[in-house]
Parts: C-alpha cells; structure tokens; sequence
C-alpha cells in the first residue's frame, strides 16, 4: 500500500521547501522599507511629541524636605545629632515617597546671605516652593515637611488619608478652633471653592511646618504676594514666626487667600510629641497618640530647650513596634 | 394521592430552577433589560440615602458668601445708585450722625457699622418715610449698601462703579456725574454701581474723605463686585470725569484684544524712575487689570478696570489690607498701586498699563482753548472718550469744569 502513495507528491513538497530556503529574505525587506521607515518615522515622532514615555512619568505629589532650617550654613557647626536626624528624617520620606510613587525633593534651608537681613528671613519658604513648583509643573501637590517630622504610617497613602475625603476632614472656617481669635465670617469669601493649601493649627495658631499647596494660578499668586516689604517693614518685630505670622495676616485681611485655605486637624497631617505646645498639656487634639495611629508627627520646636536626638530616637523605635508583624520575629 | 396546589408549586422551586429561568432571561430578553434594572436599583438605593444626609456632608457648614452686610436686597435693576436729593439731610447728619461711634479705653474713636443690620421692607420704609425724615434718610443710607443685582438674564457685562461725596460736593454736582453715567450705561446695557463713599468709612482706619478716599476706591469695586457676581469687567471711574462720548461702548474703546494691543505701553517703566518694565510680550487677552499712565509717568487711579479674577482680586485685597493701606505713601493709592506692581511679578504679568486717551483724557487748564492742531496724546481733546478733572481739588475748579464740559457731552 505504502508503494501505491505517489513518488511525485513528495517530490514536490521537497521542491517547495527548497524554494524557501533559498528565499531572499533581504531583498524582501527591501520591498518593505519604505513602510518600515515610515512607522519608525511615526513612532518616533509620537515620543517626540507626547507625554508617553516608558519611564516613570512625573510624579502627582512632590514632598519637599526642608532640611538645615536652624540657622546652620557658616553660622553653625552641624552636630552629629544633627547629621543622624537628617539621615532619618530623609530615608523616612525616601521611603514613602517610593512606596507610593511621589517624588521627593530635599531642599536647604539654611540661611543664604540674600535672606539675612531680619525681615526678609521668612522669604525663603516662598522661594523654595516656587522653585519646586518650576520644577514639576505636572504636579498637582506639594507637601512641605519640615526635617524633625516623622511619617509614622508609611502605608497610608495621601489620596486615602488626605486628598479622596477632604470633604470629610478639612475645615473651611475657624469656627471650631480658632486660638488666634481670626474674625470667621468675613465679607466677600466664598466657602464653596476648592482648597488649594491644606494647613493646620497647633496651640499658638496657624503652623506651617507640614502643609499642602496645590499646584494652581492661585497658588502661584499667593506665593508670590506672601512676601511683601510694606507688611515686613512694619511687623518684623512682632511677626516672630515670620512666614507663618504673615499669612495669618493674609487670611484675617484678604479674602482671595482665606477661600483657598482649609484646615485639617492638626493630628492628621502634624501631631506634636508631648513636650510641644506644652502650657495645653490635656488638650488631645495637639499630641501624638500611637493608639489611634497618627500619621505624622512634628517634634516642632525640639531644638529651644528639648533633645531633638532623643526624640527622634524614641518616635523611630516606637514606629518599628508599630509596624512590627507576627513573622518579624524570624528575621 | 395528595393534592398539591398549582401555585403553590409555582413558588416552590429549586434553586437551580431559578437560576436556569433567569440565565433563559437574560438570553432572550437580552442583557440590556437587565441592566436598567440594576441601574434602576442602584439609583433607588441612592435616592434613599440622599433622604438621610450623611455626616461627613454635614459636619462643617459654610456660611454663605455675603457682601460687607450680612443681608443684601434684591434690585430690579442693574442701575444702582442711591437717592442723590437726600443730600441735604445727609450733610446735616454728618458722618458721626450715620454711624455708631466707639471709643475704646485708650480714647480711640472709631466708626462702626452693624454687618447683621436688617434691611427695612418696601411698607416699612413708607411708613418710616412719613413718620421720621431724617431717620428714613439715614436708613437708606445703610440700605444702598445691601442692593445687589442676582439676575442672570441680561447680566451686564460691564458695570460702572463711581463714588459720590456728599460732604465735599454740591447736589448738582453729583446729579451730573451720577446722570452722565446712566445715560452712557443704558445705552450699552451696562450696570452702574454708585456709592456715597462715606458709606465705606467704618472700613478704613482713618475715617475722613480727604485722608481715604483713594482706599476706598478698591472697596467700592470688591462691593461692586459681589452685587453683579456674573459681570466681567468692572470699570472703576471718578465722580470728577465725564463720559464724553456716549455712543462708543468700552469694549470698543478699550477692552477688544486688538484695541488693548494698540493702547498698551510696553517695556515703559511701571512707575516713574523705576527700575521694573512692563512686559515686552503682553499678550492683551491675559489682562485682568487695566490701569491708564500718565504723561509723567503717574499711574491714574480716577480710571481702571479690574476684572473679577484670582488677580483683579488679589489686586483689590491687597490695597484693603490695613497693612498696606496705612502704610505711609507718599502719593496713597499710586504709589501702593506702584510697589504693588513693581514687587509682585504674577500681577504685573495681568496688569495693562495703557495710554491715558483711552479711558482717562486729562483735561488741561492751560489748553482749556480748544486748540483743533494740537496732537497732544495725553490731555482732553475734542472727540476724546472721556474727560477727568483730576488735580481740580487743588484748584478748587471740579464743579464748574464738571459743568462745564456737561454741556458739551455727545447726546447722540
């Protein structure tokens, strides 16, 4: 049977195989160059043009680490402490900047010549956030930390702590608390505009020393005016917290800043280790509380007269218990 | 054989039956049908909580957006000005007879008015009218204050703001400069929004007109501001200046991209003597401020517009800011307007600093002889849009050139 099958079938196949060895595949492609060309062409022209781009694209929230703000520069021998808060400080944010894909900008803070006349000090907060907002223009916020804080839930991310249920936890007035004694209802302001700087307020007033900024043609604006001469000429004496003290002229008098503004508790963005605000020692609603997994807390003020190191040392411990898991103990 | 019920068998089904009926549903009635009905679901789910208001939604109210009183009354008109024949009784009240005075312990006396003041409804005002002049009067005089035009039908585009003086001008002074202003805005269907200036005093620290007059002009355009809230330009202009032309719209005078690019001064210093240059590259369609300079370099503040935007804003804040306000300046609102510019990038960016024909023609005593030949580009000249009289204080002429030059407005 196996005779009956027909020798010039097989034949023909073997022919055919060999015509496509022998195929010229060069000279093929070379009938297609042209298209080839042409979609490289396009290609190419589409990354040129767009966004796209196969590397990380620019981050939706930038945090912007101040660090030497005491002075420091030529004024000040650094210490070791110092150089061991900073390393902390910085690998805390790192961290979490890369857990959640934000960017992190490390800006120095210590005093440049330019700002060493006494009211022109508070300047320099501005110009670091300008700078940074020049250098992502895509953001869409910008939150400022000052170097003695510490991000003591790494997990949360800011969209579910902050940004998806600001309806929930921010404050447009200071009829709840208002330690300074701002007048709250004011002509002109209109609540229903969408905040564009996220502050909060410890026992003294407003405190900046971790806040939000949106990146808007209002917050350019306000930067912008924050600083003026006619205001320091007059107050530099008084406004003892500089920057701070000017904006919470700003909110008492201009209406523009006070609708962008709200205010978040001060325990969700910035709670303040115990020796902090210390004349309201019973009051919850400044101080740390590792039960209720604070986010953040702000040693603010630990260089006047308590140890920056040491609680430093004591908030680092205290959040690898926290985070401490059932399999830790293999390790 | 035991009698089972037919419906009863309907409903007794198994599980499985159900879910094979369903699937046989949804085939043949196609997925669509189902789902509207779990949109419809979701909707009706939706609806019921929206009954019960959550929370978060209530947990921190914001009080409404409200002028410098808390009250505001509706007007049926976009041409609000106050009754000017109260003159008389106004001058005999004075200041101290419209507001409340304060002194604290220190001996510091102070104007102030009530913000939760309640405005007086039509038959109370009758009734107050025929009962008590002087007390009606002084009860308008709060109550202009409250007016704001919410009509979104029709909504000027333009509105005049103009502040009048009672203290310092004659009736028939203000009847003029009042009326010119409402011939010239009902012909463009524009708003006018006329204050006596006193009205603002309680919101200044030095409570008298020679001293804060020129800070109350950027009051008077934040309140303007919030009684026409869909207006788009707000034309700040001097009870001492007349509208010559009242044909001409001011989007054709000024405010038309290309008109603005023909009137704009660039690369000129932002004041006399100083350093800062207005920008080479304007684009005129990014102006928010419009401010006419004048020949010797003055910036004039009898003629601006501002627009309600984050910088006309800001713009206006900033000069009612007490800090800035009572900061000794040589020259009050000018000079403020000048370190404003020349200190803060972001506004000068906005701002269109323009040659003074277009909305600010000074009249020139020296040339008050109409001369046909003289090209000057900065005084008043026959044909011009408007004329202002600023500087006639100090020669005490304001009401007769105002006068004057009524006369020769274009009617037509």
């Amino acid at each position: 049977m196996s005779s009956s099958t027909p020798y010039e079938y097989s034949y023909e196949l073997d022919e055919k195989k060999s015509m496509n060895l022998d195929y010229n595949y060069a000279s093929s492609f070379s009938k297609y160059k042209k298209y080839v060309l042409w979609l490289f062409l396009v290609i190419f022209v589409l990354f040129w043009l767009s966004d796209f781009s196969l590397v990380a694209a620019e981050p939706k929230v930038v945090i912007i680490l101040a660090v030497n703000s005491g002075g420091g520069g030529v004024l000040k021998w650094k210490s070791e402490q110092e150089w061991a808060i900073e390393h902390i400080s910085i690998a805390n944010k790192r961290a979490y900047a890369k857990r959640h894909g934000y960017g992190l900008v490390i800006k120095d803070q210590s005093l440049a010549k330019r700002y060493s006349h006494e009211y022109r000090e508070g300047w320099q907060k501005a110009d670091i956030l300008k700078q940074t907002m020049r250098e992502f223009p895509k953001a869409e916020w910008f939150w400022w930390l000052d170097v003695e804080t510490l991000i003591m839930e790494p997990q949360l991310s800011l969209e579910e702590h902050i940004f998806d249920r600001l309806d929930e936890i921010a404050n447009k007035t200071l009829t709840d608390f208002n330690p300074l004694h701002i007048a709250t209802d004011v002509a002109y302001v209109d609540y229903s505009q969408e905040s564009d700087m996220l502050i909060t307020q410890d026992c003294g007033g407003f405190n900046l020393g971790s806040f939000f900024l949106r990146n808007t043609e209002w917050s350019e604006l306000f930067l912008d005016l924050w600083w003026d001469p006619v205001g320091y000429e007059q107050k530099h004496m008084v406004w003892e917290h500089r920057e701070q003290d000017a904006l919470e002229a700003l909110y008492a008098n201009e209406p523009w800043i006070r609708e962008k503004i709200a205010f978040l508790p001060l325990r969700q963005i910035n709670a303040f280790p115990p020796g902090a605000c210390a004349d309201f020692k019973y009051d919850l609603r400044y101080f740390y509380n590792e039960k209720a997994h604070d986010f953040v807390v702000n040693m603010a003020g630990c260089n006047f007269g308590r140890d920056c190191w040491g609680e430093m040392r004591q908030y680092t411990q205290l959040m690898q218990t926290l985070h401490r898991r059932w399999y830790s103990m293999f390790f | 054989m035991p009698f089972i019920p037919k419906n009863k068998k309907k409903w007794a089904k198994s599980a499985k039956v159900w879910v094979s009926e369903l699937k046989f549903m949804l085939q043949k009635k196609s997925k669509f049908s189902a789902l509207v009905a779990i949109t419809l679901t979701i909707f009706f789910f939706y609806c019921l909580r929206s009954l019960f208001p959550t929370k978060a939604s209530s947990a921190h109210k914001t009080p409404a957006t409200h002028g410098i009183y808390e009250n505001e009354v509706l007007s049926s008109t976009p041409l609000i000005f106050p009754s000017v024949q109260d003159h008389e009784t106004l001058k005999q009240l004075g200041v101290e007879g419209l507001f409340t005075l304060r002194i604290d312990v220190d001996g510091n006396r102070e104007y102030i008015l009530k913000p939760a003041d309640p405005p007086l409804t039509e038959a109370e005002r009758k009734e107050l009218a025929e009962l008590d002049m002087k007390k009606f009067v002084k009860k308008s005089f709060s109550d202009h204050g409250k007016l704001v035009y919410k009509s979104k039908v029709n909504h000027p585009e333009v509105v005049i703001v103009t502040l009048i003086d009672f203290e310092n001008y004659s009736l028939d002074h203000i009847i003029r400069t009042v009326q010119n202003k409402v011939d010239y805005a009902q012909r463009h269907n524009y708003g006018v929004y006329v204050r006596w200036a006193q009205e603002f005093l309680p919101l200044v620290q030095k409570q008298n007109m020679e001293a804060s007059y020129e800070f109350i002009k950027p009051l008077a355009v934040r309140a303007a501001m919030n009684a026409f809230p869909y207006a788009k330009y707000f034309w700040f202009f001097d009870h001492n200046g007349l509208i010559m032309k009242l044909d001409t719209s001011l989007q054709q005078q000024l405010l038309e991209p290309k008109v603005l690019e023909a009137a704009l001064l660039k690369g000129v210093p932002v004041t006399e003597k100083s350093n800062i240059k207005t920008y080479k590259h304007f684009n005129p369609k990014n102006a928010k401020i419009i401010i006419p300079k004048t020949e010797s370099g003055r910036l004039d503040t009898s003629s601006f517009v501002v627009t309600p935007s984050v910088q006309g804003k800001a713009f206006l804040d900033y000069f009612s800011n007490p800090l800035v306000r009572n900061y000794p300046w040589a020259d009050k609102f000018t000079h403020a307007i000048g370190h404003m510019l020349q200190w803060h990038p972001k506004i000068l960016q906005k701002t269109a600093l323009v040659v003074p024909k277009t909305i600010a023609s000074l009249y020139d005593i020296s040339k008050s002889k109409k001369n046909a030949d003289d090209s000057d580009a900065f005084t008043y000249r026959d044909g011009d849009f408007v004329v202002t009289f600023s500087g006639c204080q100090q020669t005490k002429t304001c009401e007769t050139e105002l006068e004057k030059y009524y006369q020769l407005v274009k009617q037509d």
